[in-house]
């Protein structure tokens, strides 16, 4: 059975929290976002968890883990693991809500994110700054936003 | 002697169908919803809407140039020819030697329709070029990790064994065949697409799926067979790999059919005179 810890009582002021166990009540939901957040990212990759595996020094049993939350993510492997998969930290808890909920839109907020990368990547791709500076200007323009105004 | 398929011809066509978005991508979303991969599913149904809304995004990136953008595009990686660790050129695939198989089972009725099934040794299946040689190889590797689970599939070899739209998966959780029913029916395979395979017009048709999908549950073992029919006025010859997956209490509960075309599939014959 799921217990209160003491720091976190409600008596002392912190938020109630479960002690909780895989076993008993499944993976974590913030453990399974983390873990499909890698899983998607390894796809668009084109990384089978093996390759990925063999670059932190895992089998592939325990890359499967982690994306199913079964095992959780300790800091350091997530920090390798965002530099393998050239992501900031952040793209894992993307789409988490203030209480630890995946939105609904998680998918859309991904494509979202990467359709904002290939806007930077082909904005930075002009090499003449006068050029970008117009590109941004009329960017900017057609979202109706005038408190940018370029150069 | 047999001979590996070449990479441009065992490559599912990637279409776009109007009603359902991306076939590719939905084939893929369904895989990751099986497996139980929802957070993913939803991403690939999405792009999959998105291709319905923007044009198929598949085939633009298969034909656009390299980017020079810094992020990769997404889901680039599966299009791409050049990918790493892609199947081996036809030049570099193996020979193996072909075994007529002795246990030939040819079945008839009466509307002309015929069914021919030649089990072949999965020996016989080339290491290196072959779309059903990866995904056997990938299965034996899950089988030595003891995790034959549908949940341990990687959907990224699949893609690699370009296998995708010549996929079915089939529950087989029920003891009865006739319960047997199709979670995902290949896009690309030129047979019309069914509920289960109990309701194919073609009762010999029918059965030999209902029989050769039993057997596999039943003994948890993978089969290959070459097959070659006729179903009304469409000839079908194709070799078909069945691999069975297990749920947590070690019961086949699922089975993944790869089907890799041969000479004369979906050929349509001319009605007797």
């Amino acid at each position: 059975m799921a217990k209160l810890t003491s720091a976190t009582a409600p008596e002392n002021g912190g938020v109630m929290f479960k002690r909780r166990t895989v076993i008993v009540d499944g993976p974590d939901p913030i453990d399974q976002h983390v873990g499909g957040q890698l899983r998607l990212r390894r796809a668009q990759a084109g990384m089978t968890q093996t390759e990925l595996g063999a670059k932190v020094g895992l089998s592939f049993q325990a890359v499967q883990k982690y994306e199913t939350g079964e095992n959780r993510i300790s800091a350091s492997r997530l920090y390798q693991l965002a530099r393998i998969l050239d992501v900031p930290l952040a793209y894992f808890f993307e789409g988490l809500d203030e209480t630890g909920h995946a939105e609904d839109g998680a998918g859309a907020a991904e494509l979202t994110r990467k359709e904002a990368s290939m806007v930077l990547g082909a904005y930075y791709g002009i090499k003449d700054p006068r050029l970008r500076s117009a590109c941004l200007l009329i960017m900017t323009r057609m979202a109706g936003r005038s408190d940018v105004e370029g150069e | 002697m047999t001979q590996a398929p070449r990479m441009s011809d065992a490559r599912p066509e990637v279409a776009c169908v109007a009603a359902e978005g991306c076939s590719y991508l939905r084939a893929l979303s369904t895989i990751e919803h099986i497996a139980g991969f929802e957070h993913t599913a939803r991403a690939y149904a999405a792009a999959s809407e998105r291709c319905r809304e923007h044009g198929c995004w598949a085939a633009s990136t298969a034909a656009a140039p390299a980017s020079a953008a810094p992020e990769p595009v997404p889901l680039k990686a599966f299009y791409r020819g050049d990918r790493p660790g892609t199947l081996a050129a036809a030049h570099e695939a193996e020979t193996v030697p072909f075994i007529r198989s002795e246990h030939i089972d040819i079945v008839s009725d009466g509307a002309g329709n015929c069914v021919e099934r030649r089990p072949l040794k999965l020996a016989t299946l080339p290491r290196r070029g072959d779309p059903l040689g990866h995904l056997y190889r990938y299965w034996l590797d899950l089988r030595s990790a003891g995790s034959l689970q549908f949940s341990s599939i990687d959907t990224v070899q699949l893609t690699r064994a370009d296998i995708i739209g010549k996929l079915h998966i089939v529950d087989v959780s029920s003891g009865d065949p006739h319960d047997f029913r199709f979670e995902l029916f290949g896009y690309a395979v030129p047979i019309g697409r069914y509920e289960s395979p109990c309701a194919h017009p073609v009762q010999i048709w029918a059965d030999s799926l209902m029989r050769d999908y039993n057997t596999v549950r039943l003994t948890a073992a993978p089969r290959l067979h070459r097959m070659r029919c006729r179903l009304g006025e469409v000839a079908h010859h194709y070799t078909r790999l069945i691999l069975p997956f297990h749920d947590k209490g070690a019961r086949v509960t699922r089975l993944l059919v790869a089907i890799r075309e041969e000479r004369g599939n979906g050929l349509r014959l001319k009605p007797a005179e």
